[in-house]
């Protein structure tokens, strides 16, 4: 037991799982209030790290600057499918039934296309930098700063993100929209307006996590899927729109990944994520952090 | 998808020659089409003995990193610098899969005892728990089985852990030209597959493409991969250079002739290469040297050195 309570495997479990409560969040947020489920994540997540890695590699700037371009390129492809996708497909009575279901096909349209136009831009190979690699010790394990970085930033960017829905106005519409779509219409919260902001912010999640996988990962076209396989986990986790839920689900999903390899084997590491995967759709297909309704 | 996409361009696209997609699985996965449509292809990035056990007649293999040939290579070079005890670290891919089931046995024979081994999906994001138990165990090798990118996360956590093995292996990774720019210093010493150098004075082609390559890309080739696509294609020209498009005649000419490519002299036994040595470079001094069989060394081994704060 002694091998399981060190600080190396905590920040472990919290480097991963802070990486996966950002990526998670962005997916929720936009199944939350839209009910769109976005398979593209991913490609999204990578769309960031090649951003950083340009900005740092080829512009010879620090990765830390590259943190906002990040987001900001994320979000401005968010916006453009919202607005020349999706914005279309919801103003059609006849198409907003199957909505849902369409949106995995054009997501998956949009993955195929990310994965292709990062091939030819950045060919197949994967790529990686250098960043932040002095080591640094806590309680007497050593860490690459880098990592400890990525989980500053990840956790602030989570915490940030909370308090943004908690306290502004913008926020608090993307909330109602989250907790009553029909409802929040009545009382003047204008949906078009925050799609389009819920869009930009999922997207630029997505965006500020891939700069920050790009320093403990190599980026490569294809590396995004197994991403939003994981955001996958973490939303059933926490609950399917739940946004605090997503943060704690990730942790969570963290922890069971690398304490679940630590009492068992790396072997047994998919096996266990996927069937906390399944028990949790089968016992509580709300998510954890949800109440169940009647 | 690799199928499809080969059986459309033999049948709709009728297409004259294909060269080979990237890996074992998508070699596996065309090789039933290429006999069902008898067109040969010589292949690049893969290798199994499964397959060559099957015998078909219209793929080759350019590169000597078989498996069972590849395990015994790594026996060698271990038993050759006396090191008795190893972990095995295997990400659960079929090329790596099949190399560990020739590994073990190969380990046992030779008296190298393995005392601790895990296999790990190919999606793993983090290695922390695995290497702790690595460490614990204190081996003289640790033999990652690995591909690109938990090839860079062993690096990263082995130095947090502190592994100080003399002898570290990362399979596929270390000759890519990014794994160079994101460790430095600290990847020198880490072994990896490999059987092309253009350190290698002996194959004068080496050299001219290294430097061709970096003209056009900016960066060093992969070692491994980029190598054997290069071979790949040149075994391919010169086939169709002497004997033209045909299908039976080209078989033929691949099956039986000798060609010159950038590792030197190429024949080919069945599917196999069977000229070229079953080699390992590392990566010393930020250049890759093979250092294993001796005869075919350009730097002699060194044993890893500490982990840079």
């Amino acid at each position: 037991m002694n091998s399981i309570l060190t600080v190396q495997l905590l920040v472990a479990a919290l480097v991963l799982g802070a990486l996966y409560s950002l990526i998670a969040l962005g997916l929720n947020l936009i199944y939350g209030t839209m009910r769109l489920l976005n398979v593209a994540h991913g490609e999204v997540v990578m769309l960031g790290g090649y951003i950083a890695y340009g900005m740092s590699t080829q512009l010879g700037l620090n990765t830390a600057y590259a943190l906002i371009p990040s987001m900001f390129v994320a979000a401005l492809l968010g916006f453009a499918t919202y607005e020349v996708v999706f914005r279309p497909l919801l103003k059609k009575e006849q198409l907003l039934a199957r909505v849902e279901a369409n949106s995995l096909i054009i997501f998956f349209g949009v993955s195929i296309a990310l994965q292709n136009i990062a091939a030819l831009a950045f060919t197949a190979s994967p790529k990686s930098y250098r960043y932040l690699d002095q080591m640094v010790t806590i309680g007497g394990a050593s860490f690459a700063a880098y990592r400890l970085f990525a989980l500053g930033v990840a956790g602030a960017a989570c915490v940030g993100c909370m308090l943004f829905f908690r306290f502004s106005r913008t926020g608090l519409a993307i909330r109602a929209l989250l907790q009553q779509r029909t409802a929040s219409a009545l009382v003047g919260i204008e949906a078009d307006r925050i799609n389009r902001v819920v869009f930009a912010l999922g997207f630029a999640m997505a965006g500020l996590a891939g700069c920050l996988v790009s320093l403990t990962e190599p980026i490569s076209p294809f590396g995004g899927f197994s991403f939003t396989i994981s955001a996958f986990v973490v939303i059933i986790l926490g609950g399917l729109g739940n946004l605090l839920g997503s943060l704690l689900g990730g942790l969570i999903l963290g922890a069971i990944e690398v304490y679940g390899v630590a009492l068992t084997s790396s072997n047994w590491r998919s096996i266990i994520v996927y069937s906390v995967f399944v028990v949790m759709l089968l016992w509580r297909p709300q998510g954890l952090f949800t109440r169940r309704t009647t | 998808m690799a199928a499809e996409i080969y059986e459309k361009l033999i049948t709709s696209d009728k297409v004259d020659l294909l060269f080979s997609p990237f890996g074992t699985p998508n070699h596996f996965a065309v090789v039933p089409i290429l006999e069902r449509y008898k067109f040969p292809m010589v292949g690049s990035s893969a290798a199994s003995v499964r397959l060559r056990e099957l015998k078909p007649g219209n793929i080759w293999f350019p590169t000597s990193a078989f498996p069972d040939r590849m395990a015994v290579a790594i026996v060698q070079l271990l038993q050759a610098q006396n090191y008795k005890t190893a972990a095995i670290l295997t990400v659960q891919l079929p090329f790596a899969l099949e190399l560990k089931k020739f590994l073990i046995p190969a380990l046992d024979q030779a008296g190298i005892k393995v005392v601790a081994a895990a296999d790990y999906p190919a999606d793993i994001k983090d290695m922390t728990a695995t290497l702790t138990t690595i460490k614990q165990a204190a081996p003289a090798a640790v033999i990652g089985l690995t591909f690109p990118a938990d090839s860079l996360l062993y690096m990263q956590e082995a130095r947090e852990i502190g592994i100080t093995a003399p002898f570290q292996m990362l399979s596929v990774g270390p000759t890519y030209s990014f794994f160079q720019k994101r460790f430095g210093a600290n990847a020198n010493g880490i072994v990896m597959m490999g059987h092309w150098s253009p350190h290698q004075t002996a194959w004068p082609k080496a050299k001219p493409f290294f430097d061709a390559y970096v003209a056009k890309f900016h960066e060093r080739p992969e070692y491994f991969d980029s190598a054997l696509a290069y071979m790949s294609a040149e075994i391919t020209t010169q086939a169709v250079a002497r004997v033209g498009l045909d299908h039976d005649k080209l078989r033929q000419d691949i099956s039986t002739q000798t060609f010159d490519t950038i590792n030197g002299p190429v024949r080919f036994d069945g599917v196999e290469n069977v000229t070229t040595p079953t080699m390992l470079m590392q990566l010393q001094d930020g250049e890759a040297q093979i250092v294993w069989p001796k005869p075919a060394a350009s730097a002699p081994f060194k044993p890893k050195g500490a982990w840079a704060d």
